[in-house]
């Protein structure tokens, strides 16, 4: 079933992009033609299969660790990169009125 | 001995004239400097360093050494662009693993190479920066996402780079520039401090001239880290154990399905040869089928683009990266639309919407989990080869480098079949490199090889015992000296 312009402006919402009609217009032949590609999963016979979310290998399973607290970077390290702070808040435009 | 001898030389070689004092630690490494400056054309790099950049690990081999680092590793009070807009201006708070890593083995790192920008392209062509230029011919794409890490190895501005491949990032540029790339096990090499593209499949390695090298650097490199989740608990080890063994007790499966229709003439001779050179060396040659292959590119694609919709969620302009100065007034919405809308490129963005369909209600079922199972019948048919074979071959590309803008960029299909033999690894997890096995023209080939799980220093053994009977690897573009 291919996209329609409505999909693509709502889909844009979703991700929080804004795209100009030109650019729709081009979304829209590509994510048809990308989809055109995926179709094809359609003819895989995948009755009975387990779904694969991440790759185990010989069993491991990778998030058995137990969780260990360890020192962590001092605020003013990891606020460097903030576009807009004030005494280690990031600020954002406001939201309440 | 002349520079370009010296910038073409392997890492032992390196290290020895370091050893005998022929060449100190800083003349090395402004010999780099001064190249990766000479051939700024390619766009190799986005940033070279203007001093060393080392702390002397005495008694490691790699010690004193170069390598310049993909920038999507993170080091600390260094800019990590990943190639985008959203991160131009990113200083990193703290070091990946990769790059610590290679800091405690005492590598001197000369620069940042470019790439597609957040790792999603197959042709170096959509960095937010420049597009990288492929040193055998500059009218030709270098292939990506390690566009510069692939490109400073083949006109030797380093000896070794970092690289990462979440579904043919090392291997396809190593193919296109005539150079040789591993990507391990998912699992092997920290994803700590490198950004994230598609959190099950990315997966850190390096790019050299040789198997040889590529060995020697990913000792330092792998190993368990508690801070990746998916580390796998393995410790670090030597990955030229198994070198200078015969290959006779070798047996190589040859998947039918990579020769395909599509597959180039001149690709599928050099690869053929490469097989009968194998076959020279003593190794058994076994046609094998890898039925479920035929879907790696369809689930590939849905199961990236899924998994990046949702780690890129995290540019929002409110943290770290872009946030235009403008309508700095305005409501947040329109904030986090406006920062994401000009900090991204096409590319990236219409991976996030691809992903963001495939996630949405109604589609979940029929496109996502249906993409996991095949994953699942993807890996099942790579276990199931294993069994009769101890490494798996073909052409790591369909075709040479293709001409700079000869991919339009409304056409992503034809971009994204350019991963059609590389994507089936990163679904099942398994450690595969690409080596040069000859050319097209002045193009060079690439020829692939993909091991079981862990078996990266069989597959090394293997691919070094091959590069023992010619001289590919060593070969410098013309344009290059």
């Amino acid at each position: 079933m291919a996209l329609t312009r409505q999909d693509i402006q709502k889909l844009a919402q979703l991700a929080r992009l804004a795209q100009n009609p030109r650019e729709e217009e081009d979304t829209l032949k590509s994510l048809n033609a990308v989809l055109g590609l995926i179709d094809e999963l359609k003819n895989a016979d995948v009755d009975n299969v387990d779904p694969m979310a991440y790759v185990q290998l010989h069993g491991q399973t990778l998030r058995t660790r137990a969780p260990a607290a360890v020192a962590g970077y001092p605020p003013e390290q990891l606020m460097q990169n903030a576009p807009q702070a004030d005494e280690n808040h990031f600020l954002v435009p406001k939201v309440i009125e | 001995m002349s520079a370009p001898n010296i910038a073409n030389c392997s890492l032992r070689e390196l290290r020895t004239l370091l050893d005998e004092n022929k060449i100190s630690a800083p003349e090395l490494a402004q010999l780099f400097r001064a190249r990766a400056k000479q051939y700024s054309h390619l766009n190799a790099f986005l940033r070279i360093n203007e001093n060393d950049d080392y702390h002397p690990a005495a008694g490691n081999f790699l010690d004193s050494l170069p390598i310049a680092h993909k920038d999507i590793f993170c080091a600390q009070g260094e800019k990590t662009t990943c190639g985008s807009k959203m991160l131009a201006e990113f200083v990193a708070p703290y070091d990946s693993t990769v790059v610590e890593n290679f800091r405690n083995a005492g590598m001197n790192t000369i620069g940042r190479t470019n790439m597609d920008e957040f790792a999603m392209g197959s042709s170096g062509e959509h960095s937010a920066f420049s597009a990288s230029r492929n040193p055998w011919d500059e009218n030709y794409v270098p292939g990506g996402s390690s566009s510069g890490s692939a490109a400073a190895v083949a006109a030797r501005l380093t000896p070794v780079a970092t690289a990462t491949d979440t579904g043919g990032s090392i291997r396809q540029p190593a193919a296109f520039c005539g150079v040789t790339g591993i990507k391990p096990t998912y699992g092997r090499v920290s994803r700590w401090g490198m950004v994230a593209f598609a959190s099950s499949f990315d997966q850190g390695g390096v790019i050299a001239k040789s198997a040889e090298d590529c060995a020697l650097a990913l000792s330092a490199m792998a190993g368990f880290d508690e801070r990746d989740s998916t580390s796998l608990p393995q410790p670090a080890e030597d990955f030229t154990r198994q070198f200078d063994q015969p290959l006779s007790n070798i047996v190589i499966g040859v998947p039918k399905e990579f020769f395909s229709d599509g597959l180039d003439n001149k690709v599928a001779s050099r690869v053929q040869e490469a097989i009968r050179q194998f076959e020279k060396q003593g190794a058994t040659i076994k046609e094998i089928s890898l039925a479920s292959v035929k879907h790696a590119i369809a689930a590939y694609y849905v199961l990236t683009c899924a998994e990046a919709s949702s780690n890129l969620s995290r540019y929002d302009g409110v943290r770290y990266g872009f946030r235009p100065t403008e309508n700095n007034d305005s409501d947040l919405t329109t904030m986090y639309e406006q920062t994401r809308t000009q900090g991204f490129g096409a590319e990236v963005k219409r991976r996030i919407l691809i992903g963001t369909y495939m996630l949405s209600y109604g589609y979940y079922d029929a496109y996502y989990r249906r993409a996991m199972k095949v994953r699942t019948l993807i890996a099942r048919d790579f276990e199931q080869a294993f069994t009769g074979c101890d490494v798996l071959l073909g052409p790591t590309t369909p075709s040479p480098a293709f001409a700079l803008n000869a991919i339009a960029d409304n056409d992503p299909v034809a971009m994204y079949l350019q991963d059609i033999y590389t994507v089936p690894v990163n679904l099942a997890g398994l450690p595969a490199l690409s080596l040069p096995c000859g050319f097209s023209g002045a193009l060079p080939v690439g020829l692939q090889l993909i091991g079981a799980p862990l078996a990266e220093s069989l597959l090394l053994s293997v691919a070094h015992e091959y590069q023992k009977q010619n001289d590919y690897h060593l070969q410098m573009p013309a344009g290059v000296q």
